[in-house]
């Protein structure tokens, strides 16, 4: 695809674990791969020669100790360096695994660089196991936070999902380097929703025009079948996607408000596969589900055909979008985001607390007439009764 | 009461500055600068409205003797217009219904002018007042919307006016300090977005649908219009002083810093260009040069901004407005000189946004054409377009000039459409 350069952006430790099993895949030889870390220790784990160590001189390759705010000033030394990175893209993803410093606090700088550079932007990340602790969900969260006003396209995916489609006695090893090989699989289906020969076009555009649309929540399924499998390939593709960990059963197709299908084959795929499949997954949708198909080929799928199911799901008790999130493309899988919400809620409940403490940073407005809208005292700053954290400097 | 007068005073007393601006029709009818005068506020204004009126009389005071220097006209104090705002001004659409009942049934200036009346007996209570008043479009039966409903055949004409009000006494504030500098006669007084409207705006985006948004330093106001008709107006008190402040809290700078770092565009685009990550920045405690990351403040900006638009995109999705901006949106105003504002507009309304600078700008004095003198220019083209229509009406019938005083009838949004209504033969 000379005419359309994807980049793939790892970054942090487990984004530089995903994007070496990604790397390792033929399908995804048509991506640029590229890997940003503090840690100058993982980085030599990764093949690919497109990387770089943020801020070497202050953060001595040594990482950033889980703190977002060191993974935000590193990122933020590198911005001619990323912005070398990702120049003439025509997408870039990002993946990496929220709840540590670097990709935590690092994501967003990237994101504000390839707003900057005007590259279109999907933000893969995964989110930490419950067993790693509220703190590390927590500075996840925050991350999501800074996230969603600078990305495109933001997926979130939950590492517990992962795990549930294996059986209890898979070996620990195997079940990580599973749970990354998931994470790549969904990287490639989600970059070949925007190849540019597609026969049934099914773009990026379709994807931000579906997203942006209302508050959603999504999951990911990809499935993979190859000639060796047996006569009926696509139909275990669909079995496969069907069972991926991040697609969350049958049941979230039936119920999708959106649903986004993509098949890819090599130059052999047959136009009766081709129908077949779409058709199958077309039953499989509920009827109100608005479904957008696509179908390309490639080389790199000789012998193959890959199936990939995005599903969007709108949040029911947002009509609309609110001024909070309206332009927000955010994107969380259901199960995740119910979590979220009475978080959220929880949040809400310990913001009124705090709220008369903050009254009194106003600044030069404090003796004026209150500016209120909808509750919100205007003359607050913004990032304040956002609740995001504010770098000083030094 | 209005005769052939070809002087104009703008005069805008904003957050940041006090400008008056003079300008003279010339032959061929077009707008021409003839005086300028500014003086900054000095605090004298809070969001747009005037908090300290001794110094606010003494800055008025220097700009309009500046104004006067400047020029060699006299001030013609019969068409003074000032530009209002504040988080007091708000709008009602009133509605007038006629029923047509002549033999043929067609609408003639007569009905027009009833309906017109009739919408504007909407009751303000006592401490209101209207400011401005337009027509926002004509409706025929129940389902032909028109522009100039004149001739055309119909049983019933329902005009929809925009009245733009305001609290009585702090529009008196703006007229009572004009008084004190010494113009006795009567003042007009003009909301800001409208006046910035006029002054940037051109025929072809105000037929299509376009939204202006004026960011001041102090206030933001907004106004959409489609097919020459005000939809929608507001202010929002929040302005690019806000800005200031909030990287004043947010990175404990002294609040002249944060005005400079925001005016100054070399110090902020020019490293963001570079891609260099921090910003030093000096004398901000005791000497002590700090390094402050282009992160955190391009966050506070983009924060704040981004709130500002979202209201008021969320205020016109709420009326369905957003679909009817065909040309697009317009930022104007001190803000929109800020490199950055244009981005997150554009991000936020996902339509093309243009820089909007004074238009159709001659005269001796040429430096006004940049965003900070829109609305002030603004005030001379729509004192222009208030004179043109009030003398085809001086020319008309006794009957007509009762009928339609100046205070009974909302003003056209163009002028083709004034002088359209002027040919029309009683």
């Amino acid at each position: 695809m000379a005419d359309s350069k994807v980049t793939v952006c790892g970054i942090g430790n487990s984004g530089i674990k995903i994007i070496s099993r990604l790397s390792a895949l033929k399908e995804a030889s048509w991506l640029s791969v590229s890997a940003i870390d503090t840690d100058e220790s993982s980085l030599e784990r990764c093949a690919t020669d497109n990387k770089f160590t943020a801020a070497t001189e202050w953060r001595n390759g040594k990482g950033c100790g889980g703190d977002m705010l060191n993974g935000q000033r590193a990122l933020a030394r590198e911005r001619s360096k990323i912005n070398d990175m990702l120049k003439d893209s025509s997408l870039l993803i990002v993946t990496g695994g929220l709840g540590g410093g670097t990709a935590t606090g690092g994501a967003p700088i990237i994101a504000s660089v390839a707003k900057h550079a005007k590259i279109p932007s999907i933000f893969i990340m995964t989110m930490p196991f419950a067993l790693e602790g509220h703190s590390k969900r927590r500075v996840a969260e925050e991350g999501v936070r800074e996230l969603l006003p600078v990305a495109d396209v933001l997926l979130c995916l939950p590492n517990d999902l992962l795990f549930s489609s294996l059986p209890t006695d898979t070996p620990v090893a195997a079940a990580f380097e599973q749970a990354d090989m998931e994470v790549a699989r969904a990287i490639i289906g989600v970059s070949e929703l925007i190849r540019c020969n597609n026969l049934i076009s099914a773009d990026f555009s379709d994807l931000r025009a579906v997203l942006h649309e209302k508050k959603s929540s999504c999951s990911i399924g990809v499935g993979s079948a190859s000639i060796d499998d047996g006569l009926n390939r696509c139909h275990i593709a669909l079995e496969k996607m069907l069972c991926s960990p991040f697609l969350g059963g049958v049941s979230q197709m039936n119920t999708a408000d959106a649903l986004f299908i993509t098949l890819t084959g090599g130059a052999d795929l047959q136009i009766g596969e081709m129908k077949k499949a779409l058709e199958a997954a077309e039953r499989l949708a509920g009827k109100k589900t608005r479904l957008i198909a696509g179908t390309n080929t490639d080389p790199a799928y000789e012998g193959m055909v890959q199936l990939t199911a995005i599903t969007v799901h709108y949040d029911k008790s947002a009509p609309l979008a609110t001024p909070a999130d309206s332009g927000k493309d955010f994107i969380f899988p259901k199960s995740q985001f119910k979590g979220r919400e009475a978080k959220e809620k929880k949040a809400a409940e310990l913001k009124q607390g705090e709220l008369p403490l903050q009254s009194v940073s106003k600044g030069i407005f404090i003796n004026t007439t209150p500016s209120i809208y909808e509750g919100k005292d205007l003359d607050i700053p913004t990032f304040q009764r956002e609740m995001i954290i504010i770098d000083k400097g030094n | 009461m209005f005769q052939q007068r070809n002087v104009i005073t703008g005069i805008e007393i904003g957050t940041s500055k006090i400008c008056v601006l003079i300008g003279e029709a010339d032959k061929n009818g077009n707008m021409v600068i003839v005086g300028h005068g500014e003086a900054p506020s000095e605090g004298a204004v809070v969001k747009g409205e005037i908090a300290d009126m001794d110094v606010a009389l003494d800055a008025l005071t220097k700009a309009v003797d500046d104004a006067d220097r400047s020029s060699d006209k006299e001030i013609d104090k019969d068409n003074i217009f000032v530009a209002v705002t504040g988080s007091n001004i708000s709008f009602y659409q009133g509605v007038g219904t006629v029923l047509v009942r002549t033999e043929d049934r067609k609408i003639t200036e007569e009905h027009v002018n009833e309906a017109i009346q009739s919408a504007q007996n909407n009751p303000l209570s006592s401490e209101q007042t209207a400011i401005n008043s337009f027509d926002s479009y004509f409706l025929l039966d129940g389902v032909r919307r028109l522009r100039n409903p004149i001739e055309q055949v119909a049983d019933k004409l329902e005009a929809y006016i925009h009245v733009i009000y305001g609290d009585r006494n702090r529009i008196r504030n703006f007229e009572e300090l004009l008084h004190d500098v010494g113009f006795d006669e009567e003042i007009t007084p003009v909301f800001s977005g409208v006046a910035s409207a006029y002054g940037v705006l051109t025929d072809e985006e105000k037929a299509n649908g376009v939204l202006i948004v004026e960011m001041g330093a102090g206030t933001t106001e907004y106004l959409a219009i489609h097919n020459y008709g005000i939809l929608y107006s507001g202010v929002l008190p929040v302005g690019f002083e806000h800005v200031a402040n909030d990287l004043s809290i947010g990175l404990d700078l002294h609040i002249s810093v944060c005005r400079k770092l925001l005016l100054d565009n070399k110090l902020f685009q020019a490293r963001m260009d570079d891609g260099k990550a921090f910003i030093d920045i000096s004398g901000a405690t005791a000497g002590i040069s700090r390094k402050i990351p282009m992160n955190s403040i391009e966050k506070i900006i983009d924060l704040r901004m981004r709130e500002v638009f979202k209201i008021i995109y969320h205020k016109l999705n709420e009326v369905n407005i957003l679909h009817s901006l065909s040309s697009g949106a317009v930022i104007s105003g001190g803000a929109a000189l800020f490199p950055r504002t244009i981005d997150i507009m554009r991000n936020v309304f996902e339509l093309p946004v243009r820089l909007g600078k004074p238009v159709d700008v001659s005269g001796a004095v040429t430096h006004i054409g940049t965003p900070r003198y829109s609305t002030v220019w603004g005030l001379l083209k729509y004192g222009d377009d208030l004179r043109r229509v009030m003398n085809t009406r001086e020319n008309k019938s006794i009957w007509e000039r009762v009928m339609g005083g100046f205070d009974n009838v909302s003003l056209p949004f163009m002028k083709t459409f004034s002088s359209l209504r002027g040919s029309i033969k009683f």
